[in-house]
C-alpha cells in the first residue's frame, strides 16, 4: 500500500486469524455434510462440485486477466472455494452439468465481480447464482435424489446422468423432495395425516437428508465454537423458523409441517450457518443481525407455504441482503458520548 | 484505610494485555556520561512553544530554566543536567542541544515545604500553584498537556472526582507499575496535596490488578485516597474509558472531563507536580519502557537520544531491527534514532524488521471484529468505506473525531487493513492542510496508497501512473485545496446551524 503501510500505524504483533484460514475452516466445516450426502446419494456431490469449481476458476482468472490482476489467486485465498461449496450443495445433485456450471458462473459474475470482488458485493454471490437457476429452470426441484429409494450409483453412472442430456434412468434414483411432495398433496387437499406413512418421512424429517443437514448443523456449531462465525444469526435464524412452524403446526397439524421437520429440510441448516452468517452481505451490527436472522426464519416460513417455490431460502437470503444495509443503519449503536 | 471502590465497564478493548510480564523488569538509572547529548524541544507539549532564554556556549546547571513559558498554555523546559549549550537550532527545529559536562552539578533548589494536614491556605494554595507551573510539567501519559492549566481550571470549578491514572496506557509498557512500587510514597503524597489543591470529594487511585495492592493499601492507610482496580482490558488506561469505569458516564466529544466534574492525571505527572511543590524540583527525566531483547523501565533524561539510550541499557539496534516510540497499540515508528525522548514518551520497543513487513492488506469482508472491539462503539468497517470513498461528510456522521486511534481495530483486523492510518488521513483531509507542499504530498500519497488498493497492480505500472501525477500542477493542487475548503466552510455552517438547534 505504498506510503500508507510505511508509516501505518499498524500494532506490531502477530495477527490472530486471517480470512483465508476463516474461508478454509469453513470449507472443512462443510465436510461431514458433503461425505454424508455422498454416503446417502452417491457420487453426484463430487460431480457438482467438481463443475462449480473448473467453472469458477475459470471464471475467476479470466476476469483478473481482464482487470490486469495477478492471476492465480483464485483458490487460494478460500472465498471461491467456499463460493463453490455453497452452489454444488445448493444446486440439485443430479442436475444436469449446465445446470450447475451455470448457477456457479452467474454466482461469480454478477454475485462477485461486478460489484468489485470479494467484500464488495450487497448479496450472496451463491444464492445469486442459485436463484437464477431456479428462476431459469423452475423444474429443477426434481433432479434431487429422494430419500424413498436410496441407490448408491457407481461413478460411471453418475457421469452418464449429469453429463447425457436425455438423463436416462434419472426417475429411477431421484424425485420430489420431501417439502414439494407435501405442498403437492397438500394441494390436493389431502390431510397429512393420510400420507404420513410415506417412504419419504425418515426419523424427524426427510429419510436421509435429515441426517445430511444434522451434519451441517454439527459443522456449523463447531464454526461457532472456533468463533469463525457468531451464533446470533443461526440461534435466531433457526429459533425464528422453528417458531413460525410450531405455532402453526399447533393450530393445524393436518396441514403444517412440524418444526423439526422446516429446521431440518432443504437448505435451512445450510443456510443458518453458512449462507445468512456470510459476513459480507449480512448486518454487522448485533443488533441488526438478530433483526435479519428472525426475518429471514419469517420469510423461509412463509415462502416455503405460499410461496412459488417448495423450497425458498435462496429468495429469502437475497431479500434480507438488499435490507441488510438499512438494518445497519437503523440499528445502529450509539458512539461514546453521544 | 484503603478502600477498594465498585467500578463499571466499558465496552470492547482488547484482552491482550499481559500485565505480569513474562521476564522480570530490569530497573535502569541513565548515568550521562561527559560528551553525550541532550536535545531538548521547545514544542512538544500542546500549547506555545517555550521561549528560548539561554544561548550558545553558555554553561548551564542542572534544574536551570533553559526556556521559559510562553503564557499561560505553555511550560518551561530546564537542564536535565550541568553541561554547554552547543547549539539552539538543529533541522530547521528550535532545540536545545545540550553538551553534558559529566560533572552533574546542580542548582541550589529552595529547602523543603513542608504540607499542612489541615485544609490550605489561599496563599499556600497560590505558592504550590506557583511552582507547579513553574516546573515544566505536562501530561505524562502522553496527552502532553500542560499539567497546570488543568490544575487552575480544576482550582476554579467544583471538582467530584480527583482520578490518578496508574493503569497503564499500552499493554507492554510497565512504566506506571513500577512508578507506583518505587515511589509509593510520593505518590500517596502527591495525589493527597492534588485533592485539596482542587477540592475534590472524591481522591481515586486507579491501577491495574498487577500492583502489590496489600502494601498501596499499608501506605495510605490514613489517607483519604481510595483505590480501584481498573479492568485488565485495553484501553482501560484511556481517559474516556477510565471514566467510564469510575463514574459509568461517557464524556461526550469535545467536552473535557472537568466539564463533569472530574480531573484526572497520570501518577508520574502527580509526582513530578509534587516533588514541584513541595521540592521545587522541574520535570527532567521521566520512565521509559524499553521492550527490546529484555524489559527494561528506565529513569531517562529528557532529550536523550534514543540511540544513546539503548546503547545506555545495553540494547542493540542492528540493520534488521525496527524501532517504535510508544507501544505495540498507538506506536509510530521512529523517525531517526537520533530523535530524542520526550517528556510524553512513555515506551519504546525495538523488534525484528521481520515483524514489521506484516501482510498486505487484503479485502474487507464486514466481519465485524472491528465493531466489536471498538472501545468508543463505532463501525470502524463502515469509516473504512466512507473513507476509501472520500465522503468527507457522511464519515464525520459516522464518528471519525470521536475515533481515540487506540488501534484495537487495527490488530483485530483479519485482512490486516491499517484502519487507525485511514482514519488518520481522513482525519488530516477533513482538517485540510497547513501548505500547498505537504497538500501535494499528502495528495500523492493519497494516490498512491489508492493505486496500492487495486489489488496486484505491478510496480511497473505504478511507476508509470506516479510518473503521470508528477504532471500534477500546483494550480491542479490550489483547486483541489480550495474544493476542500469551499466544502469545510460548508460543513463549518452546517455544525453551526446544528448548535443552534441544539441550543
Amino acid at each position: 500500500m505504498g506510503k500508507l503501510s510505511e508509516s501505518s500505524a499498524r500494532p506490531f504483533i502477530e495477527q490472530r486469524q486471517s480470512v483465508k484460514v476463516l474461508m478454509w475452516t469453513v470449507v472443512l466445516a462443510l465436510l461431514p455434510g458433503v461425505l454424508l450426502n455422498a454416503f446417502f446419494f452417491g457420487i453426484g456431490i463430487f460431480i457438482q462440485l467438481f463443475i462449480a469449481l473448473i467453472t469458477v476458476v475459470i471464471i475467476d482468472e479470466a476476469i483478473a486477466l481482464l482487470r490486469g490482476q495477478k492471476i492465480g489467486n483464485s483458490i487460494s485465498d478460500g472465498t471461491a472455494v467456499v463460493l463453490v461449496s455453497i452452489v454444488a450443495i445448493s444446486m440439485p445433485t443430479y442436475g444436469h452439468w449446465w445446470m450447475c456450471s451455470m448457477a456457479a458462473g452467474c454466482a461469480t459474475i454478477f454475485g462477485k465481480h461486478i460489484y468489485g470482488g470479494t467484500g464488495q458485493n450487497l448479496f450472496n454471490p451463491a444464492m445469486v447464482g442459485v436463484v437464477f437457476a431456479l428462476v431459469c429452470f423452475p423444474s429443477i426441484s426434481t433432479y434431487w435424489p429422494s430419500g424413498n429409494d436410496v441407490n448408491l450409483l457407481s461413478m460411471t453412472e453418475g457421469l452418464k446422468l449429469i453429463f447425457t442430456p436425455s438423463q436416462m434412468g434419472l426417475d429411477a434414483i431421484s424425485g420430489a423432495t420431501l417439502l414439494e411432495y407435501e405442498r403437492t398433496q397438500l394441494s390436493f387437499a389431502v390431510m397429512r395425516s393420510e400420507f404420513a406413512d410415506s417412504a419419504l418421512y425418515g426419523l424427524f424429517a426427510e429419510r436421509g437428508w435429515e441426517w445430511v443437514n444434522l451434519a451441517y448443523l454439527c459443522g456449523g456449531l463447531w464454526l461457532c465454537f472456533r468463533r469463525v462465525i457468531s451464533y446470533v444469526v443461526p440461534v435466531f435464524f433457526l429459533g425464528s423458523l422453528f417458531v413460525c412452524a410450531s405455532v402453526m403446526y399447533s393450530i393445524d397439524h393436518t396441514r403444517f409441517a412440524g418444526p423439526l421437520l422446516h429446521c431440518f429440510s432443504g437448505g435451512a441448516m445450510m443456510c443458518a450457518f453458512f449462507v445468512a452468517t456470510d459476513p459480507v452481505s449480512s448486518p454487522t451490527g448485533r443488533l441488526a443481525a438478530i433483526v435479519y436472522a428472525v426475518l429471514l426464519g419469517i420469510f423461509v416460513y412463509t415462502f416455503r407455504n405460499i410461496g412459488a417455490y417448495p423450497e425458498a431460502v435462496a429468495f429469502a437470503v437475497l431479500l434480507l441482503n438488499a435490507l441488510a444495509p438499512l438494518l445497519d443503519r437503523l440499528c445502529s449503536r450509539q458512539i461514546y458520548g453521544h | 484505610m484503603t478502600a477498594t471502590i465498585d467500578t463499571f465497564d466499558f465496552s470492547g478493548g482488547l484482552r491482550i494485555n499481559p500485565q505480569q510480564p513474562t521476564t522480570p523488569i530490569e530497573r535502569r538509572a541513565i548515568a550521562l556520561r561527559k560528551g553525550d547529548e541532550l536535545r531538548i524541544p521547545l514544542n512538544e507539549h500542546i500549547g506555545v512553544s517555550s521561549r528560548l532564554i539561554v544561548s550558545e556556549g553558555q554553561r548551564v546547571l542542572k534544574y536551570q530554566l533553559l526556556a521559559s513559558p510562553n503564557g499561560h498554555v505553555s511550560v518551561g523546559q530546564h537542564a536535565p543536567t550541568s553541561g554547554y549549550v552547543k547549539s539552539t537550532s538543529i533541522d530547521n527545529q528550535n532545540d536545545v542541544v545540550l553538551e553534558c559536562d559529566g560533572l552533574d552539578e546542580s542548582e541550589e533548589l529552595p529547602p523543603f515545604q513542608p504540607l499542612p494536614s489541615e485544609p490550605y491556605s489561599a496563599g499556600l494554595q497560590q505558592s504550590l500553584y506557583r511552582r507547579i507551573a513553574a516546573a515544566g510539567i505536562v501530561g505524562m501519559g502522553g496527552a502532553g498537556f500542560p499539567a497546570h492549566v488543568k490544575l487552575k481550571e480544576g482550582m476554579a470549578t467544583e471538582v467530584g472526582d480527583l482520578i490518578v491514572n496508574g493503569v497503564e496506557c499500552e499493554p507492554l509498557s510497565y512504566g506506571d507499575q513500577i512508578l507506583i512500587e518505587d515511589s509509593t510514597n510520593d505518590l500517596i503524597a502527591g495525589s493527597e496535596m492534588l485533592g485539596n489543591l482542587l477540592g475534590a470529594q472524591r481522591v481515586l487511585l486507579a491501577v491495574n490488578s498487577g500492583v502489590d495492592l496489600v502494601r498501596l493499601g499499608k501506605l495510605s492507610a490514613g489517607s483519604r485516597i481510595e483505590t480501584l482496580i481498573a479492568s485488565n482490558r485495553y484501553p482501560a488506561g484511556s481517559e474516556k474509558q477510565l471514566i467510564k469505569i469510575v463514574k459509568n458516564v461517557e464524556l461526550p466529544l469535545n467536552r473535557l472531563p472537568i466539564h463533569i466534574g472530574v480531573v484526572c492525571y497520570n501518577v508520574a505527572t502527580v509526582v513530578a507536580m509534587y516533588r514541584a511543590a513541595t521540592l521545587s524540583m522541574p520535570l527532567i527525566s521521566r520512565l521509559v519502557t524499553v521492550n527490546g531483547s529484555k524489559k527494561t523501565v528506565a529513569e531517562v533524561p529528557i532529550g536523550l537520544s534514543i540511540q544513546t539510550l539503548l546503547e545506555l541499557i545495553d540494547e542493540v539496534e542492528t540493520k534488521d531491527t525496527k524501532i517504535t516510540t510508544g507501544g505495540m497499540m498507538m506506536g509510530r515508528p521512529t523517525e531517526s534514532v537520533s530523535s530524542p525522548v520526550k517528556k510524553t514518551t512513555n515506551e519504546i520497543s525495538i523488534h525484528a524488521a521481520a515483524r514489521e513487513t506484516t501482510q498486505p492488506a487484503r479485502a474487507c469482508v464486514r466481519c465485524g471484529e472491528c465493531v466489536s472491539v471498538c472501545p468508543i462503539k463505532l463501525q470502524p468497517q463502515k469509516l473504512y468505506e466512507l473513507s476509501r470513498l472520500g465522503d468527507l461528510d457522511d464519515i464525520q456522521d459516522h464518528g471519525l473525531f470521536d475515533c481515540i486511534e487506540c488501534g484495537c481495530c487495527t490488530y483485530i483486523c483479519p485482512s490486516d487493513i491499517p484502519l487507525v492510518e485511514h482514519f488518520r488521513l481522513s482525519k488530516a483531509e477533513v482538517n485540510g492542510m497547513a501548505d500547498a507542499s505537504s497538500n501535494r504530498a499528502f495528495l500523492l500519497q493519497r494516490y498512491e496508497a489508492h493505486l496500492g488498493r487495486q489489488d496486484n497492480a505491478t510496480p511497473a505500472e505504478r511507476n508509470a501512473i506516479l510518473a503521470d501525477t508528477e504532471v500534477l500542477t500546483t494550480e491542479g493542487i490550489d483547486d483541489e485545496l480550495a474544493k476542500l475548503k469551499q466544502r469545510l466552510t460548508k460543513r463549518g455552517a452546517a455544525a453551526i446551524d446544528d448548535d443552534k438547534h441544539d441550543g
